[in-house]
């Protein structure tokens, strides 16, 4: 089986997370991602931790390992025109361009879309920015929590009573690249028919919007708020305590057939409940029930019993849940060597095709496919490449 | 972009948004529905949600009818039930796309499944909310719509192999790993750290430390962090002007905020408290803007839906009395045209399938 992606060839100038998630996709499924880096400027993911041995270092970074695996790693300076003038050889191999800098920095060192066009007519290239890069807010910087403030993410987050819940990563991060990664595959595919290439403008609010779109289609109706877990479509619906430390249970009861056989099990006869209407109208009280139900059982058992029930139920998994969760043996990690970090588990494409193959490679050391890039894929010669590395060029 | 395409969508729920995503980008997305409709027509928002754009028609797997929408088809969307062989067999070009929730073959395919569950089992949940309180998920259904975009993904990258191989596949989607996949963090920190993430309020934990995130201001709130962006910080430093206090001094490129002590960011989050607390939405949001502090108003759903910045991308797409999102993104190629409304049930039969369907 081959990689889907093996003739695929990308220019990765993008960094932290809203670009490189989608340059993991991609390099994952086979593609050729060269990641343009500069150590005048380090990718931040490179400085997050955890490190490994705790020891702060570029090479080291688990959290840029997570992603940025299977691309390779140049240096290039870019405040140098001689160093752009590099970065301009490798979108002419390129396939496809990837970059989230702030607005207007791939125009000042002479990188825009409609310059690169004229290297490569059928270029695609894909910017991804919080709010976008038209619109009164085509030049807005930020980070992925603008993106939660932007699109309605925060405001629907959190407990009716309370303030705005900012959820404690960057989901703008997440979801923006999915889609950057399936605009690439579009643009290709378009490519494919037209011979067409394109600019895609990617915002990180947008995204956001789309995944929450069922909450804006019931906006009308005023009942688009924050409910916390709660769902108009299901009671119980939401999160309950169980033995231990701060360990709970979600659980999900979606008709009245499923609550029947749950009040059984708690031996609750509260006719009140027998219906969704009645559930939703005494949601607090039937929550409370529940509640004091759950506490008495280990989430995993009673996850376990309730499906076995037919309800839909899972322990509120924490970092280590997760890490050990049998099912996520099955295809999400793998075991990947290091040299920095050792023997580790990186995650890859939640995906299984039954005829092409995928990766999980190793995270490139800072630079460390130079010579594999610069001479193997550019035909540029050892001599040029010592010149402008003493110039300062390829820092 | 990819009106050469027809896609034929059986999902219902899970994976709905896939079809949705396809229709936006010009493919011919048909709907299939039993006689009875998708069980999901009985929410009409939430059907409108994720099916405008699509067609309808009425037709059963293992019909005639089925057959003949499957002879023209390059992807079918579906979660699991049937047999990838005979679909092959009839069409070997297919790109059969199995969005499930968790990779199928396991003893968990016969597990209960809603988004609240898998945004459990994923770990989304455990940091999300307050400390004294329970765990809560996301607005909508995060971790079925994160399954659909990478059944996309998939399908599109099934798609870019077919053109070298000439022949279609079976990709299956794992619900629950593309919302792990998501959780970049939690897991991560306890296979490095030993560290378990708890819930903390709208504090944002990076590194050792923490940081606060969201902030009232003289009318609303917005969000900012203490991040380890030196520029960033060097701005709001300025910006504050003699508010800035102890921030004025600071060496931002020599020190790791993310590992600073909760009691020294505290002490300086004090001084943009009160800087915050003096301005509107609007003066911060045009201090922002113009000397890039990277911070954000918050908006809510009504803000979100008048906003000039979304109607100038236009965001939006009117759909009987509902306000709901139309393009994904922008491009230099013109967008694709997108039947704007919500497929009545079997509407294209007599169109796709010929008279007397």
């Amino acid at each position: 089986m081959t990689l889907p992606l093996a003739d695929v060839k990308i220019a990765d100038f993008s960094w932290v997370g809203a670009g490189p998630r989608a340059t993991k996709d991609l390099a994952d499924l086979g593609a050729t991602v060269v990641k343009i880096e500069s150590r005048k400027r380090l990718d931040l993911g490179r400085l997050s931790p955890p490190f490994a041995n705790d020891r702060r270092d570029p090479d080291g970074s688990a959290f840029f390992a997570l992603t940025n695996t299977s691309k390779l790693s140049v240096t290039i300076n870019l405040s140098d025109e001689r160093g752009v003038a590099v970065a301009r050889k490798l979108v002419a191999w390129a396939d496809v361009v990837v970059e989230n800098f702030s607005p207007g920095y791939m125009e000042r060192i002479g990188l825009a879309y409609e310059t690169l066009r004229e290297i490569k007519p059928d270029l695609i290239m894909a910017s991804v920015s919080v709010a976008g890069r038209s619109g009164p807010l085509g030049t807005m910087r930020g980070y992925g929590n603008s993106a939660a403030a932007l699109s309605g993410l925060a405001a629907l987050s959190g407990w009716p009573d309370r303030d705005p819940h900012m959820p404690p990563f960057a989901y703008g991060d997440v979801v923006a690249p999915m889609f950057a990664t399936v605009a690439i595959l579009a643009a290709l595919a378009h490519r494919r028919q037209t011979g067409e290439g394109q600019h895609i403008d990617i915002s990180q609010v947008e995204p956001l919007i789309h995944t929450m779109a069922d909450c804006y289609a019931r906006q009308p109706a005023g009942i688009g708020t924050r409910s916390a877990n709660r769902s108009p479509h299901a009671a119980p619906h939401g999160a309950f305590p169980t033995r231990g430390h701060d360990q709970y249970i979600a659980i999900a009861v979606r008709t009245d057939a499923e609550w029947q056989r749950l009040a059984e099990c708690m031996k609750c006869t509260d006719a009140r409940f027998a219906t969704l209407a009645g559930r939703k109208q005494h949601e607090t009280e039937l929550e409370a029930l529940l509640a004091a139900w759950t506490s008495r059982f280990d989430k995993h058992q009673l996850a376990d019993h309730l499906n076995a029930l037919g309800i839909a139920a899972e322990a509120v998994a924490d970092g280590r849940d997760v890490f050990t969760d049998p099912e996520l043996q099955r295809g999400h990690y793998h075991h990947v060597e290091h040299s920095k970090l050792g023997r580790c588990d990186l995650p890859g494409p939640p995906l299984r095709f039954s005829e092409s193959s995928l990766r999980v490679e190793p995270p490139p050391r800072l630079g460390e496919h130079q010579e594999q890039v610069l001479v193997g894929m550019l035909g540029m010669s050892r001599e040029e490449i010592a010149a402008l590395t003493d110039a300062g060029a390829l820092r | 972009m990819l009106r050469h395409l027809r896609v034929l969508d059986l999902t219902s729920e899970l994976g709905a948004f896939a079809g949705r995503m396809l229709a936006e980008l010009g493919a011919e997305v048909i709907k299939v529905e039993a006689p009875d409709g998708d069980p999901q027509r009985r929410d009409t928002a939430t059907f409108a949600t994720w099916n405008h754009g699509k067609r309808s028609v009425v037709a059963e797997p293992g019909t005639a009818a089925f057959e003949q929408l499957l002879t023209g088809a390059d992807i079918l969307l579906r979660n699991p039930g049937l047999d990838h062989k005979q679909l092959a067999a009839h069409n070997p070009r297919l790109i059969d796309v199995v969005i499930a929730p968790f990779l199928p073959g396991s003893p968990n395919d016969a597990r209960q499944v809603s988004d609240l569950s898998l945004m459990a089992r994923s770990g989304l949940m455990s940091v999300c909310g307050d400390p004294d309180r329970p765990p809560l998920t996301m607005p909508g259904a995060q971790a079925y719509a994160l399954a659909a975009i990478q059944a996309v993904t998939g399908a599109l990258t099934a798609l870019h192999a077919r053109a070298t191989t000439g022949r279609g596949q079976l990709v299956e989607v794992s619900a629950l790993q593309a919302a792990v996949l998501a959780n970049y963090r939690d897991p991560l920190t306890w296979e490095w750290t030993g560290r378990i993430g708890r819930r903390t309020g709208n504090l944002l934990i990076r590194g050792k430390s923490g940081v606060r995130q969201i902030w009232p201001c003289a009318d609303g709130f917005v969000t900012w962090a203490l991040v380890d962006n030196p520029p960033m910080m060097r701005s709001m430093a300025r910006v504050m002007g003699e508010q800035a206090g102890p921030l004025a001094s600071i060496a931002w490129d020599d020190i790791l905020v993310a590992d600073l002590p909760r009691e020294t960011l505290a002490e300086w989050e004090e001084q943009i408290a009160a800087f915050f607390l003096q301005h509107t939405r609007a003066q911060l949001r045009e201090l922002s803007l113009a000397n890039g502090l990277g911070l954000s108003w918050i908006d809510a759903p009504e803000d979100v839906l008048q906003s000039p910045q979304w109607q100038a991308r236009k965001l939006w797409v009117d759909i009987d009395d509902r306000r709901l999102p139309g393009p994904l993104w922008v491009s230099t190629v013109q967008p694709a045209s997108v039947r704007r409304m919500v497929p009545a049930l079997g509407e294209a039969n007599a169109e796709l399938l010929g008279g007397g369907q």
